[in-house]
């Protein structure tokens, strides 16, 4: 992929997130368990 | 290689991304999450009058403690014993604790001023940290039978350890105005 796309799709990738994680609350919700669930398996 | 190191990229972009959002979208909330360190803990009554019974803190896993100075706030666990609440700290010697457990340095090295929300009731407090051998015996004992699976005599004898040789901080979660 060219550098000029990839950086674009990084781009997309960081605003649909960042609106992801602050709008639904689901999809913040679901992160912290996952990283929760890694944790208390892991630490 | 190209393809590659573009979607190692990614992988990490991810991670990032959501870290920082989700711990500034959190830092002013009222309150933490599980994971992340939140702000000042404004909403629920604000407990005055008599020192309450504190026994109700056994059937209570976590509570919310908002340091005063700087503010934060974060989820930690609580352990009533000889009428009195204490909170703990781990860690405290580790790597990990040093970039993780700031708020428990903070409170020992400055004024301890607190608020605790317990069951949606918030309570001033102040954070005063325990060394006494006498009481850290029972704070141990109640912390090894809520949260580390029995208070065998191995158990609470690890835990007393654990606080003699700094590794854990206990701090009892005195009415304020309490002497340090």
């Amino acid at each position: 992929m060219k550098t000029n796309n990839y950086l674009k799709l990084c781009a997309v990738i960081t605003v649909v997130l960042v609106v992801s994680l602050l709008y639904i609350p689901a999809v913040s919700n679901t992160v912290e368990g996952i990283v929760l669930l890694y944790l208390s398996t892991s630490a | 290689m190209r393809i590659f190191l573009q979607v190692i990229g990614i992988l990490i972009l991810i991670p990032a991304v959501s870290y920082v959002t989700l711990r500034m979208d959190h830092k002013d909330a009222d309150g933490p999450s599980i994971l992340f360190p939140g702000g000042e803990l404004v909403s629920g009554e604000l407990h005055s009058g008599a020192e309450p019974d504190w026994s109700f803190t056994d059937d209570v896993s976590t509570i919310e403690l908002q340091l005063v100075n700087p503010l934060s706030s974060r989820t930690i666990w609580i352990m009533e014993s000889g009428g009195k609440v204490y909170i703990p700290s781990g860690y405290m010697r580790s790597f990990l604790g040093r970039i993780w457990k700031e708020w428990a340095f903070q409170a020992d090295e400055g004024d301890g001023l607190a608020v605790a929300r317990i069951d949606g009731v918030r309570y001033e407090r102040q954070l005063l940290r325990i060394k006494d051998p006498a009481i850290i015996q029972g704070v141990a004992s109640k912390l090894a039978g809520k949260y580390a699976g029995g208070a065998s005599p191995e158990t609470v004898a690890a835990i007393a350890k654990s606080v003699a040789d700094g590794d854990t901080y206990i701090f009892e979660m005195a009415p304020r105005g309490g002497a340090r």
